[in-house]
């Protein structure tokens, strides 16, 4: 798991942060050992690339690299036979005014792996809910799935740690509208979700703006026409997203950031299926990440509709 | 033996046509890019007029996306997730933008004010020429029509038909950098600076197919009355 930027410097989760923990009181151990204990733990103070090795030794270890004053970049590991920790800063994909290529403070990524079972190949999670499929959550539940995005099963576990996470951690995991590819998109309301359930009139997956038309009740029978803006085509082709699942006709709740300047537009942010299974797009960070670090790109919610938790 | 007229020839051909070919070494270019991030100035220097334009922007009007029209190479290359597509030719370079399918030539020889439209359905975006500095090619930019340059980095920044640019294209093997630099003295007080990096990716550009009804959400927008 990881993030980019660490901290939430404006909006309204401006303060939110992550891993600070894991920064600081891994620096603290490090200052806290005697020269000698320093000597064999630091395997050099030239921290101007990426590591994470994720692989396991045979007894326990806590290894440093980079620098140990309180603003330093680093990368440290602690590794048994039974567990493996590894954090590692590196550097900027997406925050503007970083310089690519040199290593920060608000890009973290860390890797948990315990090898001798339970270890995320398992995806225990994804077992249990194909056994035993949950109910469909309120709102407020699903909005803190959000900060838990099921993308990818490997990541599954790790992020159901974060369901307090900040904003920087949902701008990672789900594609925001400043990362669509037009400015009506700035228009629209990032910090707090709104819910829409009705039924699907039209649905255009198109260039370069996406849209589904969906007639939404409200408590005394009046009908309302929502426009539900979504990604372009092409990219959500390239992103595996399955662009015909939702179709006319289909009773389906939508999660929307809300239009700024206009009423009853939203920017898609997923959708509950009738079945009560979920449809996201993992989005554009996810997929950029796949490309630079040349990973297989995988997004299930995207792919076919997943098990609500 | 000594070297005959007509056998010098040739010889100070190929000896001219080497040293042409190493002063214009071509960086290696070639290929589909994906944008993955970029550096804009915090304060892009804006004069008064260009203050008083940037306040007057209304994306509901003035975005260019809604009326299916690339308004600016720099608002191209600041869209996300359409790629681009770079092939060098002998005369030429062809970049294709799958954002808008705008399909632009840059030749590398002429003169900047003679040269045909770089894309030749939108001439709004203006007359490019470029050539070599190693293994950069650069590309200069004017007779762009007066609008707004970026909607998405800086929504609302202006351009006026003055403004040159200049981008700088940097190949870094699976890399590439882009350095762009506007020059507009009617909106701006200083050179604007901005820096977009690409990752080489194993795809094609797809068509983009841009209609005026899903542009424009076929004409809900309009409809729509402002909160």
């Amino acid at each position: 798991m990881g993030g980019e930027p660490i901290v939430t410097e404006s909006g309204r989760h401006a303060g939110n942060s992550i891993l600070q923990d894991e920064q600081n009181n891994a620096l603290a151990l490090l200052q806290s050992l005697n020269d000698e204990q320093r000597k064999a733990a630091i395997l050099g103070v030239d921290k101007s690339r990426d590591f994470l090795v994720a692989g396991a030794g045979h007894a326990t270890y806590f290894a440093w690299i980079g620098g140990s004053d309180a603003s330093a970049v680093f990368y440290y590991r602690i590794q048994s036979p039974v567990i493996l920790i590894e954090f590692d800063h590196q550097g900027p994909i997406g925050m503007q005014g970083l310089p690519p290529g040199v290593l920060t403070r608000q890009h973290i990524h860390t890797i948990v792996r315990t090898p001798n079972g339970n270890d995320y190949g398992k995806d225990l999670l994804r077992q249990h809910l194909e056994r035993h499929p949950h109910a469909a959550p309120s709102l407020a539940r699903r909005r803190m799935l959000e900060g838990a995005c099921t993308c990818g099963g490997a990541m599954r576990r790790t992020h159901t740690l974060l369901v307090s996470a900040s904003a920087a951690l949902l701008a990672l995991l789900i594609e925001l509208p400043s990362a669509a590819h037009h400015s009506v998109a700035i228009n629209f309301e990032r910090g707090e979700p709104i819910e829409v359930r009705g039924t699907v009139k039209e649905a255009h997956i198109r260039n370069p703006h996406s849209q589904y038309v969906v007639a939404v009740p409200d408590k005394d029978g009046a009908v309302t026409d929502w426009l539900v803006e979504w990604s372009d085509r092409n990219s959500l082709i390239r992103r595996k997203v399955d662009i015909d699942l939702i179709k006319v006709g289909d009773t389906v709740t939508f999660t929307l950031w809300p239009s700024l300047r206009l009423p009853n537009v939203g920017y898609f942010v997923q959708a509950v299926l009738a079945d009560g299974s979920v449809y996201r797009d993992c989005g554009f960070v996810k997929y950029r990440e796949a490309v630079v670090n040349a990973t297989q790109f995988r997004c299930d919610e995207g792919s076919r509709a997943a098990p609500q938790q | 033996m000594g070297i005959g007229r007509f056998q010098l020839a040739p010889l100070l051909a190929c000896a001219l046509i080497g040293t042409a070919s190493a002063a214009g070494t071509r960086g290696d270019l070639d290929g589909v890019w994906l944008f993955y991030g970029s550096q804009v100035p915090k304060d892009p220097a804006l004069t008064a007029a260009g203050r008083d334009k940037l306040e007057r922007y209304d994306p509901l009007r003035d975005d260019g996306d809604l009326k299916c029209k690339p308004v600016s190479f720099t608002r191209i290359m600041h869209t996300p997730s359409p790629p681009i597509e770079i092939r060098q030719k002998g005369d030429r370079v062809e970049i294709n933008y799958e954002f808008m399918d705008v399909h632009r030539r840059v030749p590398l020889a002429g003169k900047l004010a003679d040269v045909p439209y770089t894309v030749a359905d939108h001439p709004h975006m203006g007359r490019s020429l470029g050539r070599y500095e190693g293994e950069e090619l650069v590309v200069d930019t004017v007779d762009v029509e007066a609008g707004y340059l970026d909607t998405l980095g800086f929504p609302g920044l202006p351009q006026s038909a003055q403004m040159q640019t200049e981008e700088r294209f940097i190949p870094n093997g699976d890399r590439l950098r882009v350095i762009v630099t506007h020059t507009d003295p009617v909106y701006y007080t200083k050179p604007m600076v901005m820096t977009y990096d690409f990752v080489r990716v194993d795809t094609e550009i797809m068509e983009w197919g841009c209609t005026i009804e899903g542009a424009n959400y076929d004409n809900r927008l309009d409809a729509a009355k402002p909160k």
